[in-house]
């Protein structure tokens, strides 16, 4: 991979008014591209998908002179075909996997059980409620209780699942945030 | 267009890698312009790791788990936040319905009743008095008595080789205990003091002891740990057992495996 090329504060802002004149749209786009290039390299199974996205995006920006004027379309494909190309060279390179930590000690564990405590305490009375009664139960009693609880709220059951995937979100982003106060 | 069980199904093979490379390359085309089935994927992606974690999952879809979507450290966090959370919602069980889910109030059967008979309502009242005296009186002998103790259920480990599956104690836990205390066998009593860690198939910490002291049950020497039993989900463990010395230099006296069958 081409390492050696680094994002510039001015390559970055041409790329960003590439893909929008608008700088608050454009950076809304560069965000949307970037999560989902990382979640493609993710799902194809790559160790390190944060670092190809960047190598992708790089590559784009580096290509920015050559093709800004003439590209037409949506550039998230532009950068679809580029993270394909450098899909297939990570491919080449047999990547080995890194070593990812599987075990976490019991302190780390309990740590990280405080911190989600706090961060419960910190919801609204009203998510509180619908996440711990969301992820309740188990297996058949679960599909039971969600249809339940989807009916007492007057929502489709998909609706309730994603209400509640995004307190998860803004829980587990809490218990990161936490955790690194806490190593601080 | 596709049923929405059809795009679950989608989405969870592109999560776990097994759609075909057409499939998949159609998919990731759609992914980079539709916020929905990003949304969607998200979500998914947490369902998968909640299953994983309660031995719901296949055995064909939990070993492509295992072999490819949990491949990323950022994954590994995500199961790391699932188990904690899971842990944490059932050592917080909430009883009933959640406040705010409360249906609206709509006039009841007996309002309308009582409407339109006040001499039966004057009758129910008087026979609702005397249920509350009666009600009063019960309470109160109850509250009298000593509390119910926890419910301690022991089981009895040997030190084994986790390979073996003859060797590992396997058990469900039924719904009326609150503690597990496994009873660790001791060959010997050596050591003033023992600590001891449960670990999960994975190797992470369900819960640790220090300070533990060697017993004796049923003329046996053991080390008993108490665990949760909301903390054990069906699955493999092991406790590990260390002899803390008087310098502190821990020594292993090996590793109990056992298995939760289900609550």
């Amino acid at each position: 991979m081409n390492k050696d090329w680094i994002l510039t504060q001015e390559s970055f802002e041409a790329l960003l008014t590439w893909l929008d004149p608008n700088r608050e749209v454009a950076g809304r786009k560069y965000e949307e591209i970037r999560l989902r290039l990382i979640k493609i390299f993710a799902c194809r199974g790559c160790y390190e998908p944060e670092d190809l996205t960047d190598e992708t995006i790089n590559r784009v920006t580096n290509k920015l002179r050559e093709i800004g004027a003439t590209f037409t379309g949506e550039p998230a494909r532009y950068f679809y075909g580029v993270a394909n190309k450098v899909h297939l060279e990570y491919l080449r390179r047999k990547p080995t996997p890194p070593s990812i930590v599987a075990t976490e000690s019991s302190e780390e564990a309990e740590r990280q059980y405080q911190c989600l405590d706090r961060c419960v305490s910190k919801l609204t009375p009203e998510n509180r409620e619908l996440v711990m009664h969301y992820y309740q139960e188990d297996k058949r009693a679960k599909i039971e209780h969600r249809k339940h609880l989807a009916d007492r709220l007057g929502i489709a059951v998909n609706a309730l699942r994603i209400r509640a995937h995004r307190i998860r979100l803004s829980l587990q982003d809490c218990v990161q945030e936490c955790l690194k106060e806490a190593a601080a | 267009m596709k049923s929405q069980f059809e795009s679950n199904e989608e989405i969870r093979r592109f999560l776990l890698g097994t759609l075909s490379p057409e499939e998949a390359a159609e998919f990731e085309e759609r992914l980079l312009g539709d916020s929905e089935l990003y949304e969607e994927l998200s979500v998914a992606e947490d369902e998968l790791i909640d299953q994983f974690l309660s031995g719901e999952m296949p055995a064909f879809e939990r070993e492509r788990m295992e072999t490819h979507f949990l491949r990323t450290p950022e994954r590994m966090k995500q199961l790391s936040f699932a188990r904690t959370l899971r842990n944490y919602v059932s050592a917080n069980k909430l009883e009933g319905p959640a406040r705010e889910l409360k249906p609206e109030k709509k006039p009841s059967f007996w309002s309308t009743i009582f409407s339109k008979n006040p001499g039966l309502a004057y009758s129910l009242a008087v026979a609702l008095l005397l249920v509350l005296v009666g009600g009063v009186w019960f309470t109160g002998r109850l509250l009298n008595r000593p509390t119910q103790p926890q419910t301690v259920w022991a089981i009895e480990l040997t030190p084994g080789l986790q390979r073996d599956d003859a060797e590992i104690k396997s058990f469900s836990i039924p719904a009326t205990v609150d503690t597990i205390r496994l009873e660790l066998d001791l060959a010997e009593d050596q050591y003033p003091a023992y600590q001891a860690e449960v670990q999960d198939i994975e190797g992470r910490s369900v819960t640790s002891s220090k300070n533990l002291k060697a017993q004796t049950a049923n003329a046996r020497s053991i080390v008993a740990v108490d665990v949760k039993a909301a903390l054990l989900e069906h699955g493999d463990y092991r406790a590990k057992l260390s002899g803390v010395p008087a310098n502190g230099n821990l020594a292993n006296l090996g590793s109990y495996p056992f298995k939760v069958l289900g609550k």
